[in-house]
């Protein structure tokens, strides 16, 4: 009797033991955030009515998707990118009768989850968010892929880089700070990160100025203290990252990198209105990605998803919060952009892969 | 009336139940090897998108609370530490387990677990803006310096040992420059042109290939090998002896401190907080030669030093708007999503949306402690499965753990590397726990050395600078010498006595 009692205890608690192993599998593909790529195309679907689907079954005889759709995004969870494509998705997602998901596969500055996409079956169902950093890693000569490798589908999101200092820096203006990185060459203390659009944005103040500062690398996220403690004179991040700074009067805004201000921070002078040019290929542009050779019709239902929510009042409202902006481009401009996006890194990048 | 409002926005049913789901998850997680809070964050993260602010907090503080937490069972248990936060615990738990007092640790880990939970959480609400404060403060150099003394005072006190420790630490920071360089981001190193080494070994590979599969080869070996009968008591509520409580106060308090601080200095995380608690307790114990063999004062330090840098990592992310390690850094996405920036201004411009976080945490720990103590007679049975059902098991979840880092097969085969160099050191007598730390601060020791450089022009100038980063640097230096002096004077004493 005895026996028999622990026998079945044991298999009552293998059992358990198994059951969460499943159930955390099966979290896993609720919410498609940690799933296998390549297997995603014989995953089950989730097939959720959309509440509002008039748009979507008008514009596209061609294609019409029968399973959820995922946008890969190569960075992490949470993160400053991460927030505002979710947000976009979700209203994508509400003009197609499929769910618009997000995984993040995340590794090697963006590129594992790019490569993933690029080895994925060009369906439609798989797409990548697309970043000017791949084309300043091109430039740098870490990535082995460019834009010809992938096909363009569209634009959907904008913001600007912003430089800011301290509110008790001496510097008034971006003069200023020029004029004292002129007077003390290599002394004015810039953080920035490798590889990331704020440097390429600093060498171009470098650049453009014929002044040269003392470049401190950070490592991402650790900005704001450094600044905050004055261990660094100035840095250039998203507007959106360093936006509660300025509300909170600890940072002052010298620069928008943006040839329109910022909606609500319309004193914060533009680069365009201090007299910079050629300075677009500094915007922080979000695109999306398609495995190369991916039905034509498919782009053009995805595009036209895009195309909704960035007209989507709510999507705005909700995006300007965070200091983003919801943009939209047909797929041909998109790819017109980035062969210029790339040529302009490449240029850029000369001046330190020498 | 703040109060009050505050209460009702936490105290009702939906709050509650979500607090309770998220312990829940978050303790399975925590429990279950290779899989974390980080992972169960960003796993329930769409699902918050659906909630309203509160609510979303509510469940996702549950399971940062619960993941915490969890890795004391199996650490104990099973002597396989279900996160980089339990590896100490399993120093004293495993052997106390195994006396048959299984409950009897579980109990004490779930206790000290919530009083470093609680104390970390009554800090954060009385002190947040001014500790943040004081970890701006904290630049490369001195973050250098109190990682180069973490490392070094764990390598000292391993008595007799020493010179190995610092062997193991050694070992441990040279594997962790595999990958891209933490600082200028564009060198890779050691990857022999293969990507997948580009971002280095994931600690969870790490602790899976030393500590778990490991130890679960050593028990296949003794298959047979008859068991002893663990007690389980058929009690519902599992809570220490006052006295027992009272003994082990001033450890706890010590290693909550320990804990806090460590937590609010970014990047530093529960992983080094246990194991530098732990010998921090060993070294100011009376009885230090009982450390290790089940002795209670070890899992009261790594349980509440692990619990307390919760409430520390939340410092800088409430009040700064710069998380304090990597479920903090989810956690803030998710509060961002709902409209809300973590930062500065929090506290001034809603300071009811602050202080309702910091409410949930206080509440999230209530649960946990009383879902911990209430299920410890079931956990305890998990010992009592036999072991041909047990391994296999444990060894899919490893695998699983390995797998959801990040659908690599790579991270797969590279644990058989750190099992191999595991086996070697364990077997050799090099200690472990300093390899492992070696793991946790690696890359915050080389950033915030390069970035010092930068900073202060070269290293004789770092050193020039009067801070705390130069007197922990000097310590670091000077803390082992003194040991192994005073060791010698012992002995020479011993010696003429002996004579």
């Amino acid at each position: 009797m005895k026996k028999n009692m622990k026998k079945s205890l044991t298999i009552l608690i293998s059992a358990v033991m198994l059951l969460y192993t499943l159930v955390g599998c099966g979290t896993g593909k609720e919410d498609e955030n940690k799933e296998p790529v390549a297997q995603s195309g014989q995953q089950e679907t989730a097939e959720v009515p959309a509440e509002d689907n008039d748009g979507a079954s008008e514009s596209t005889d061609g294609w019409i998707p029968e399973k959820a759709i995922t946008i890969v995004v190569p960075y992490d969870a949470g993160g400053n990118t991460d927030i505002p494509t979710r947000i976009f998705a979700k209203y994508m997602g509400e003009y197609s009768d499929v769910d618009v998901n997000i995984t993040n596969i995340v590794g090697a500055g963006g590129r594992t989850g790019v490569k993933e996409v690029m080895n994925a079956n060009p369906d439609g169902y798989m797409l990548v968010l697309q970043s000017s950093g791949f084309a300043m890693q091109s430039a740098l000569g870490v990535a082995d892929f460019t834009y010809e490798d992938l096909d363009a589908v569209g634009y959907f999101l904008e913001s600007s880089l912003a430089l800011v200092v301290s509110a008790d820096s001496p510097y008034e203006t971006l003069d200023d700070l020029i004029q004292a990185a002129r007077e003390n060459p290599g002394t004015l203390k810039m953080g920035s990160v490798a590889g990331t659009l704020p440097l390429f944005a600093a060498m171009y103040l470098e650049k453009e100025n014929d002044v040269t500062f003392n470049q401190v690398d950070l490592a991402g996220g650790s900005k704001a203290p450094e600044l905050l403690s004055n261990r660094i004179d100035t840095y250039i991040d998203g507007f959106g990252a360093v936006k509660q700074y300025i509300d909170s009067g600890d940072f002052r805004c010298l620069a928008i990198f943006s040839s329109t201000p910022v909606e609500g921070y319309e004193n914060i002078p533009t680069l365009d209105a201090l007299g910079y040019e050629n300075f677009e290929y500094l915007k922080q542009n979000f695109g999306l990605w398609a495995p190369k050779g991916t039905d034509k019709e498919a782009i053009a239902y995805i595009n036209n998803l895009i195309k909704q929510a960035s007209e989507n009042e709510d999507c705005n409202s909700q995006l300007k919060e965070i200091s983003y902006n919801a943009m939209y481009s047909t797929s041909e401009e998109h790819e017109a952009i980035l062969e210029t996006i790339y040529s302009d890194f490449s240029e850029a990048a000369a001046g330190i892969v020498q | 009336m703040e109060f009050l409002e505050i209460l009702s926005n936490v105290l009702n049913p939906q709050c509650i139940l979500l607090i309770i789901a998220g312990v829940i998850i978050g303790n399975v997680f925590g429990c279950i090897p290779g899989l974390n809070g980080p992972i169960a964050v960003a796993l329930i993260l769409p699902i918050t998108f659906t909630l309203e602010v509160i609510p979303s907090m509510a469940l996702i503080m549950g399971i940062y609370m619960g993941s915490i937490s969890g890795g004391l069972v199996s650490a104990i248990l099973l002597k396989i530490p279900g996160t980089a936060a339990s590896v100490a615990t399993t120093f004293d738990g495993y052997p106390m387990a195994q006396n048959g007092r299984a409950t009897d640790a579980l109990s004490y880990g779930a206790f000290a677990s919530f009083f470093g939970g609680i104390f970390s959480a009554i800090v954060l609400l009385l002190l947040a803006p001014i500790l943040a404060n004081m970890a701006i403060g904290f630049g490369p150099w001195e973050f250098f310096g109190t990682a180069i003394l973490a490392l070094s005072l764990v390598c000292s006190m391993m008595k007799g040992r020493r010179v190995k420790a610092f062997i193991a630490v050694a070992i441990g920071l040279l594997l962790k420059t595999v990958g891209m360089s933490p600082v200028d981001g564009v060198a890779v190193r050691y990857t022999f042109g293969n990507y997948m080494l580009e971002n280095g070994f994931n600690l969870i590979v790490v602790i899976i290939g030393v500590f778990a599969l490991p130890e679960i080869i050593y028990n296949v070996g003794n298959i047979h090998a008859k068991e002893k009968a663990a007690k389980v008591d058929k009690r519902w509520i599992f809570i220490p002896k006052l006295r027992e409580i009272k003994e082990n106060l001033g450890v706890m308090l010590q290693s909550s401190v320990i804990g806090t601080v460590i937590g609010i200095l970014p990047g530093m995380g529960g992983g080094a907080a246990g194991l530098i608690s732990y010998e921090q307790a060993k070294r100011t114990s009376k009885h230090s030669e009982k450390f290790g063999t089940g002795y209670e004062p070890g899992i009261f330090s790594c349980e509440s030093a692990n619990n307390a840098t919760s409430g520390g990592a939340l410092v800088p992310m409430l009040a700064l708007g710069v998380p304090g390690d990597t479920t903090t850094a989810i956690i803030m996405g998710a509060i961002a999503m709902q409209g809300i920036t973590p930062g500065p201004l929090l506290s001034i411009q809603q300071p009811e949306v602050f202080k309702t976080i910091i409410f949930i945490v206080f509440v999230a720990n209530i649960v946990l402690f009383l879902f911990q103590i209430s299920t410890i007679r079931f956990m305890a049975k998990i010992i009592k499965i036999p072991k041909f059902l047990l391994f296999p098991i444990i060894s899919i979840f490893c695998v699983i753990g390995i797998i959801s880092i990040r659908n690599s097969m790579f991270d797969l085969f590279s644990v058989f590397l750190f099992i191999v160099i595991g086996y070697v050191l364990d077997k050799n007598g090099y200690p472990l726990s300093p390899f492992i730390l070696a793991n946790v601060l690696g890359n915050i020791l080389e950033e915030n050395f390069r970035r010092a450089i930068i900073y202060y022009g070269n290293f004789g100038s770092c050193l020039q600078q009067v801070s705390i980063g130069t007197l922990f640097f000097a310590m670091a230096i000077l803390v082992p010498i003194l040991m192994i002096l005073l060791d010698r004077r012992k002995k020479n004493k011993e010696g003429q006595q002996k004579a």
